[in-house]
């Protein structure tokens, strides 16, 4: 029966957006994602809308840990678009773990004003509707919003179209060398061998605008923009 | 967090001309930043309604016969252009780069700003923006009425025969006419109508004007610019515009008209310069002269054309002065030479330089009769320019120090004195006083003493070895690693002194080639294209040294033309965020020349041997 739903989930995402839409207490914002068909694959990169999305959390186990910020652009005719980048707190009712916040440079006094998570899901399934998202290093990001959705909605898998600037970066190397090196696909490392500017900062949408670079990149260097499909990234 | 604490908004700081912008001009500008990515060799589609900014990589720009037109790096804008579109923008390196929509650009920026002139400066076609700059600063922003010669309109009535007008133009001598129906404006005739429309076709002269004036002429308000006079000629192909106030015709503005009243024009300002009576009118015109630097960069004008417009006009306040003291005080007792030193001589002024002068008498002189004629001419002319922004030499390097005030025979005995004892003090002496020129009065005063003097510089190879170490004493700014060394300039910017470190070690090197090898030309370029020709100098080496001299003093050039742009006083030390990355390199090349020039010469004269 579990595998039945898995397949169900993969290749007929409709039927599996349909049946989530029977859920009790789902958000408006979360309705009107369900709602929305996921972008076909047969569509030109050039018309998508892409949602690029960088999580800080305190660890790496979804199940345990918490998101605490969340940065997010939008790239359009494959031009992102600064207007569109926003960064949003999030208050995980419970203290941080100190190592972290040498890190991300966020205390507990600053997360205490973030929104709760309810809050950000849902400003989240509202700019992820009818758009393609794009994260570096993909497991914090779907583990995340999957366990979100489990515990905000009793969703466990919320039908979505994700793609990885890590996972394009190492299929490619595999593709030319047939080896990788972890510290290879590091976001700061690739982006110095696409020739992007080195940040300072680090902070979710600064990052999430770093990995949006870093994804422009990849596709100019995946051919003629024009006639590259989604389903070829 | 806030879109405005991103690193894109550190990097508009610190991109000019965005580094006089205000935070609430930044703050929407960086939201309507869009990013775009090309790899290298991809050509970027330029849109007319977008700005474009490199941030990381470098944009290669070739015209249409695929002429390299200029190549763009980090921080550098294009498509600022629209006849630049055009060219073909590619990507030398995989390139960063951020686009912003004109209109909202220039929205936060108005007209005046500095962000608005940095993109007309940039822009290098001739385009109506740049127009803005000469309409500024310039007669051109007068009223057109102002402009016209006033009592130059002539209206005649459309009936009138066309041998009547003819009469009164030859007469008045003026080019065209104004016709009126009823006193109502409807046609103009100009002399050319005489030529196509009766004397090709034989018309008979006793038909009215009105059969051949050109109907419902173009005619232009009399409260317009003369910019906005130039521009309708120019589109509509026409010489001759009536100017017009509630439908009168109340002049009439030429082409000719609006010529003759550039200021930036040298030959304007010199004219100006020659038919001022007092040290008041003078200095009026002087005004003008940091416009003629500005408005001759701005117009692409060679460096040389540039400085040598500049020192001519310095050239003719220096001569008018002694003319109008020649009126003051009678005809000289005496012959004499009016000689200027420097930059002046060198004719490499670039803005008001301090003034450096000295007078040569001939030998008749004699203190008792001469001195006191001698001293108020000097006292007259030497305030006269420092009135006109030529002030007082801080060395006292002037006709008013009586020192500098003599006859050939104690001038003979002051170079002689220099040449056989070279000591510091007279090596600065002869550095000066080898840069003359004698620009007033009787010029072979100085030519004669000068023959002399090269005679016994060319022999003397201790003192030529001597002004080589002294033409070490200022090294370009390049630090071991090729890195620039840098000065402060006052407000916490690190600059260039392209002055002291860049212009004048070139300066220097000439003299001392031209002293020992008896070349008599005084401006730096002459020296070294002398020096190639007589052979004191690789023909090779000279040219290098040239194009070194002019990359370096253009980069002064534009340094100061836009602080006379932004009413800043002038200084030599250019902030090196002002220098494009692509020019940063060149001036590295340039002072690399200077300092092989510089080795070159202390080897071939052997100036570790004075240490």
């Amino acid at each position: 029966m579990k595998d039945l739903c898995i397949v169900i989930q993969r290749f007929f995402p409709k039927y599996y957006q349909k049946s989530l839409l029977k859920k009790p207490n789902l958000s408006k914002p979360l309705i009107d994602y369900l709602s929305t068909p996921l972008i076909s694959q047969n569509t030109l990169i050039e018309e998508i809308e892409f949602l690029v999305l960088d999580f800080e959390t305190t660890g790496l186990n979804a199940s345990k840990e918490k998101i605490i910020s969340i940065g997010y652009t939008v790239i359009k005719n494959l031009h992102l678009l600064a207007s569109s980048s926003r960064h949003l707190l999030v208050n995980p009712k419970q203290l941080l773990k100190e190592e972290n916040v040498s890190i991300h440079q966020l205390t507990d006094d600053n997360l205490q004003q973030g929104v709760s998570l309810q809050n950000a899901m849902d400003e989240l399934f509202s700019v992820m509707r009818n758009r393609v998202v794009v994260v570096h290093f993909d497991k914090i990001e779907k583990n995340f919003i999957n366990h979100a959705c489990h515990h905000l909605y009793q969703i466990n898998r919320l039908p979505m179209i994700m793609l990885d600037t890590l996972q394009i970066e190492a299929r490619k190397m595999s593709r030319f060398q047939g080896y990788i090196q972890g510290d290879n696909l590091r976001l700061f490392t690739l982006r110095n061998k696409y020739n992007l500017p080195r940040y300072k900062a680090h902070n979710a949408m600064q990052d999430a605008i770093a990995t949006a670079e870093l994804f422009l990149a990849q596709v100019d260097y995946m051919g003629e923009v024009k006639s590259i499909k989604l389903h070829q990234v | 967090m806030e879109i405005e604490d991103l690193e894109i908004i550190d990097f508009l700081k610190s991109t000019l001309p965005l580094d006089s912008a205000t935070p609430l001009q930044l703050k929407p500008l960086v939201k309507e930043i869009q990013i775009a990515y090309r790899k290298r060799g991809h050509v970027l589609a330029i849109k007319p309604d977008f700005l474009y900014l490199v941030r990381k990589g470098a944009v290669l720009i070739e015209d249409e016969n695929e002429k390299l037109f200029s190549i763009l790096s980090e921080r550098q804008w294009f498509g600022y252009n629209t006849q630049l579109a055009l060219y073909s923008h590619s990507c030398q390196e995989d390139t960063l780069y951020y686009r912003i929509p004109k209109k909202l650009f220039f929205n936060l920026f108005d007209d005046q700003s500095r962000v608005n002139h940095f993109f007309v400066d940039a822009g290098l076609e001739a385009s109506i923006k740049a127009q803005n700059i000469i309409k500024q600063n310039s007669l051109l922003d007068n009223s057109v009425l102002s402009m016209s010669r006033a009592n130059d309109v002539y209206t005649v009535d459309l009936k009138t025969s066309i041998s009547q007008v003819a009469t009164l133009m030859s007469d008045k001598r003026v080019t065209s006419v104004v016709i009126t129906d009823n006193d109502v404006l409807c046609g103009i005739v100009t002399d050319r109508a005489f030529c196509t429309k009766v004397a090709a076709v034989g018309l008979d002269v006793s038909h009215p004007i009105g059969d051949i004036m050109t109907l419902n002429p173009i005619f232009i308000e009399h409260y317009k610019s003369g910019i906005e006079a130039m521009l309708l000629m120019a589109k509509s192909g026409i010489r001759h515009l009536p100017i017009v106030k509630n439908k009168q015709a109340i002049g009439i503005i030429t082409a000719a008209d609006l010529l003759r009243k550039q200021s930036h024009n040298v030959v304007f300002l010199i004219n100006e310069v020659l038919v001022s009576n007092t040290i008041d009118e003078l200095k009026k015109i002087s005004k003008q002269v940091p416009l003629l630097l500005q408005h001759g960069f701005d117009a692409n004008m060679d460096e040389h054309d540039i400085t040598y417009s500049v020192s001519s006009v310095g050239r003719s306040i220096n001569q008018q002065l002694l003319k109008q003291a020649e009126v003051l005080f009678g005809d000289p007792p005496i012959a004499y030479a009016w000689v200027v030193a420097g930059s002046l001589a060198r004719s490499e002024q670039i803005a008001h330089s301090d003034q450096d002068n000295l007078l040569i008498l001939s030998d008749e002189y004699d203190e008792r009769l001469h001195g006191d004629y001698f001293s108020k001419l000097a006292q007259y002319v030497c305030d006269g320019l420092n009135a006109c922004g030529y002030v007082f030499c801080p060395g006292d390097v002037m006709a008013i120090n009586p020192k500098w005030r003599q006859s050939v025979a104690v001038w003979r005995s002051y170079f002689n004195q220099w040449i056989s004892s070279p000591d510091p003090k007279a090596l600065m002496y002869a550095s000066i006083f080898f840069d003359l020129k004698c620009i007033y009065g009787t010029p072979e005063l100085l030519k004669d003493l000068m023959t002399e003097v090269f005679t016994k510089t060319r022999q003397n190879t201790i003192f030529q070895s001597h002004m080589a170490h002294n033409a070490e004493h200022y090294k370009p700014p390049l630090g071991f690693f090729r890195n620039f060394i840098l000065e402060d300039n006052g407000v916490n910017k690190k600059s260039l002194n392209l002055k002291k470190k860049g212009v004048v070690p070139i300066v220097d090197i000439a003299r001392v080639y031209a002293l020992s090898h008896g070349v008599r030309a005084v401006n730096t370029q002459g020296r070294l294209r002398e020096l190639a020709d007589v052979g004191g100098l690789s023909a090779s080496g000279a040219k290098e040294l040239i194009e070194a001299y002019k990359f370096i003093n253009l980069v002064r050039i534009k340094h100061q033309s836009r602080q006379i742009k932004t009413n800043q006083s002038i200084d030599n030390l250019v902030p090196t965020i002002e220098i494009s990355s692509l020019d940063q390199k060149h001036l590295k090349d340039a002072f690399s020349i200077v300092s092989n020039m510089q080795a070159a010469m202390s080897s071939q004269y052997q100036t570790s041997i004075l240490l």
